[in-house]
């Protein structure tokens, strides 16, 4: 099988997957309207020009799933009333086989991060391990060739924790800011591996209710953050082909060791309050840092 | 080999935090030990050991004692901490903690310095003023299903490497109520001892404290004495042992005195010697004297007459000498009801008659009175001056250390306090906002200060002794107690530690003992947290 053939089979698949995936996210979103499969919208949706420049001479002639030019006219020539006369359940955009925007786009994701945190230092902050997180990130693929692919990514996660130390309230937000270089590998258009290095930055606010120290005092830090992570992501809704430039949606699972320098745990009052005693010593709570494994589900737009 | 890479994420994914952070912080009263403070945080079974390197500066140690903290006594010189546990309550497994006494001294550093292990919880402890002894008891609060509530365990503090001496205290109905000890007295068959004075409900009990003594020895060697009836015709209750050496000069026995409870006899105990046939070192013939009503306090004093007993009678009032070698009463009337009675001939005597003075105080009028035993049976006054103050006395407290041998401080019953210069026949009135102070002082009275303090009140005082100053000072944060303690870092500084707990915080105001002033402090928080977060 040379590279042409599988690609083939691939796109096969992916239609196949694609069109599984747009079926049960056009219940959700109604975002499958976009997609080919209803032939009656698909005048409006789509401008026939855009059929014909995916029969454009630069597509490789071998690539199969593309329609021949006898079918374009089909699409041009469709009734005005598709329900009294139903037409056969013809792409209007036939798929071209490349991975296109499949592989390189822009991309905007939103997602949830648990972070497993189990340094002694998280300890006043929380009843376990775990360091729920929103997370955000912003990227583009800066370089593809073949399978293999380059993004650069900004990150941005953030999550807060609150529990009790010894029966004086305490909480801990995080912010972590990273800038990710990923790696990624198609095994189809639609689903691909990487690997994301994302060194950067993070901040930690932590509070202290005291009473007799007059009330909240807090322990703020910058450190130096990295995260390294593997993972996986299958585009769910999305045209097949690849020259389209609609936007596309993508589930991403990703898991790794998200590492941070540690700070020192020095909690000290505002100074504003004027319930705060007169030279009041910082209260050491040793080390905090927030590092471990993490795992993070984000769905993610590209376009 | 798949079930442990599960298991390890799991533990490291939702692992829950040690139990400590969730504990909450419910401290005992704390103990000032001479450089050193310490706060039983009893739910984590552990000492929170504060100590001051330097100017302004506090440093914790935290020290692990028994589980079940029931109490945290100091020795009196202030060099060392003794803490009674109760441990695991049923003991299921072996690995149940067994009631202990952990023992914690603070120079150079803190530490504990002995562990005992014990077969059942004790909560009693007593420790003897010369910190030769300590005595661990049963008290009504130690619940067994079958108790021996005479069963003590002495503690030989010279030697710690010696397991806690069982005895069972010889009683008839009682059980120990308090305890007390003797100096050494010369007995008069064998060498010279100390004796513990063991007061039950209707009888007292004398264990021989020879260090050299067995097991089986002490127990048997025990005198028990069954007080006297009383106008009720029940067994007198002991309430106060007082106790003098033997007097070669005048051929007097070593004695004991016993005052009861209610009556207006005093009991004499003359340690006197025992048949020839005997090994014991002495042998007891009681002696029960009226003092004409119902004595207050007793004292073994030094007269012109030779050594009495006195026994302060304040309904009459009046004041009871008791021969001991005859029993003879001289009752000395009083001008005012004088209650309290102590021995100040160390910071007064002038000569080497070797009578006592002794300054004597009332818990109803405000007088006081320095009574010279010298002239107690040839003078028309029986050598009394009296002074007003301007309350009456609740207690008479001393001044730690030699700076100010002639001064006490008289607490009064109003709330008001007074410095008391003996030697000036002078009272100088402290007088508060109305509300009752505890008074405290640096064990070793080194910082010449007095600190008084309100619980739960912002505002404190100290009050220099040799001035008489007193400094108005501030805490931001609710007083819970006041210490002054050396510093440990041996350049021979102080530092008053002012603590504060509220809920589950503890923190400290830390100010220089000896120049205290408001605004150069510093506030230390968090100190619960101590020892729960690593580096």
């Amino acid at each position: 099988m040379n590279d042409f053939e599988a690609r083939s089979l691939l796109a096969r698949s992916a239609r196949s997957s694609a069109f599984v995936l747009s079926a049960a996210f056009s219940t959700i979103s109604g975002y499958a309207r976009a997609a080919p499969a209803p032939a009656t919208s698909a005048p409006t949706e789509e401008p026939a020009t855009n059929a014909n420049a995916v029969s454009s001479p630069a597509t490789p002639p071998s690539v199969t799933a593309v329609p021949s030019p006898a079918t374009a006219p089909t699409v041009t020539a469709q009734p005005a009333h598709p329900a009294k006369h139903p037409l056969p359940d013809e792409p209007l955009h036939p798929d071209d086989g490349r991975m296109g925007t499949h592989q390189e786009h822009w991309l905007f994701g939103i997602g949830l991060r648990e972070n497993f945190v189990a340094h002694s230092g998280f300890d006043p902050f929380s009843t376990n391990n775990v360091l729920p997180q929103f997370s955000a990130d912003a990227g583009r693929v800066l370089f593809a060739s073949g399978q293999l692919s380059f993004a650069a990514l900004a990150l941005f996660d953030y999550g807060s924790v609150k529990a009790s130390a010894r029966g004086l309230n305490t909480s801990l937000s995080v912010s972590r800011v990273t800038a990710a270089a990923e790696g990624r590998y198609h095994f189809w258009r639609r689903f691909y591996l990487f690997g994301r290095v994302a060194p950067g930055a993070l901040y930690s606010g932590a509070t202290l209710s005291d009473p007799i120290a007059g009330g909240d005092q807090h322990s703020n830090s910058w450190t130096f953050a990295t995260d390294l992570s593997l993972g996986a992501a299958v585009e769910f809704a999305g045209e097949a082909r690849g020259a389209s430039n609609r936007p596309r949606g993508w589930i991403g699972l990703d898991g790794g060791y998200g590492w941070a320098q540690a700070s020192k745990l020095a909690f000290k009052s505002s100074g504003s309050d004027a319930n705060t005693p007169a030279r009041l010593e910082p209260v050491e709570l040793g080390e905090l840092a927030v590092r471990g494994g993490f795992f993070r589900i984000n769905g993610t737009i590209t376009f | 080999m798949n079930k442990h890479w599960l298991c390890s994420l799991l533990l490291l994914g939702c692992g829950s935090r040690p139990e400590a952070w969730d504990a909450p912080f419910t401290p005992t009263a704390p103990v000032g030990l001479d450089n050193a403070v310490v706060v039983m945080d009893t739910t984590l079974a552990r000492a929170l050991v504060l100590t001051s390197p330097g100017a302004l500066e506090l440093r914790e140690d935290v020290l692990p004692v028994g589980q079940h903290v029931v109490k945290a006594q100091a020795s009196p010189d202030g060099k060392r901490l003794f803490v009674l546990s109760r441990g695991v309550w049923p003991r299921r497994n072996a690995s149940d903690e067994h009631p202990r006494l952990t023992v914690i001294e603070t120079d150079p550093a803190p530490r504990v310095v002995k562990t005992y292990e014990l077969d059942d919880p004790l909560s009693g402890l007593v420790v003897d003023s010369e910190n030769e002894w300590a005595v661990l008891y049963v008290t009504s609060e130690d619940s067994r299903t079958v108790t021996n509530p005479n069963e003590i365990f002495l503690l030989h503090l010279s030697e710690l490497d010696r397991d806690p001496i069982p005895v069972t205290v010889q009683s008839l109905a009682g059980s120990p109520q308090s305890f007390s000890f003797t100096s050494t007295l010369d007995m008069p068959n064998g060498e010279a001892r100390r004796l513990l004075v063991v007061e039950m409900q209707s009888e007292v009990t004398l264990v021989d404290l020879l260090p050299s003594l067995g097991n089986v020895e002490r127990t048997t060697s025990q005198v028990t004495i069954q007080m006297s009836l009383n106008q009720q015709g029940q067994n007198a209750t002991p309430a106060e042992v007082v106790f003098h050496d033997a007097d070669a000069a005048s051929g007097l026995d070593p004695q004991l005195a016993v005052r009861l409870q209610g009556d207006t006899n005093v009991m004499l105990l003359p340690l006197v010697a025992p048949s020839s046939s005997s090994t014991r070192p002495f042998s007891v013939v009681p002696n029960l004297v009226d003092v004409g009503g119902q004595a207050s306090t007793i004292r073994f004093v030094n007269t012109d007459d030779g050594v009495r007993l006195a026994a302060l009678v304040p309904s009459k009032p009046s004041a009871g000498l008791v021969d001991p070698n005859t029993g003879n009463v001289t009752s000395i009337t009083l001008a005012k009801p004088f209650s309290g009675i102590a021995l100040v001939t160390a910071e007064l005597a002038t000569d080497a008659s070797g009578t006592d003075i002794a300054l004597l105080w009332s818990n109803t009028t405000p007088t006081i009175g320095l009574w010279d035993l010298g002239k107690a049976t040839t003078a028309a006054t029986h050598g009394i001056d009296t002074l007003q103050v301007g309350a009456s006395v609740r207690d008479v407290l001393n001044v730690p250390g030699d700076a100010f041998p002639t001064s006490k401080i008289l607490e009064g019953q109003s709330g008001d306090f007074y410095v008391l210069d003996l030697k000036a026949r002078r009272s100088s009135p402290m007088v508060t906002n109305g509300r009752t102070y505890q008074l405290t002082f640096a064990p070793d009275g080194q910082s010449r200060r007095l600190w008084a303090f309100a619980p739960s009140e912002e505002d404190f005082s100290s009050v220099e002794l040799g001035t008489l100053n007193p400094t108005e000072l501030h805490a931001d944060s609710p007083v819970w107690n006041v210490f002054d303690i050396a510093q440990s870092g041996g350049a021979g500084g102080r530092t008053a530690v002012v603590l504060h707990h509220s809920g589950g915080a503890l923190g400290a105001t830390v100010l220089d003992a000896v120049a205290p002033d408001s605004a150069n402090t510093r506030f230390y928080s968090g100190l619960a947290y101590g020892g729960l977060s690593h580096e």
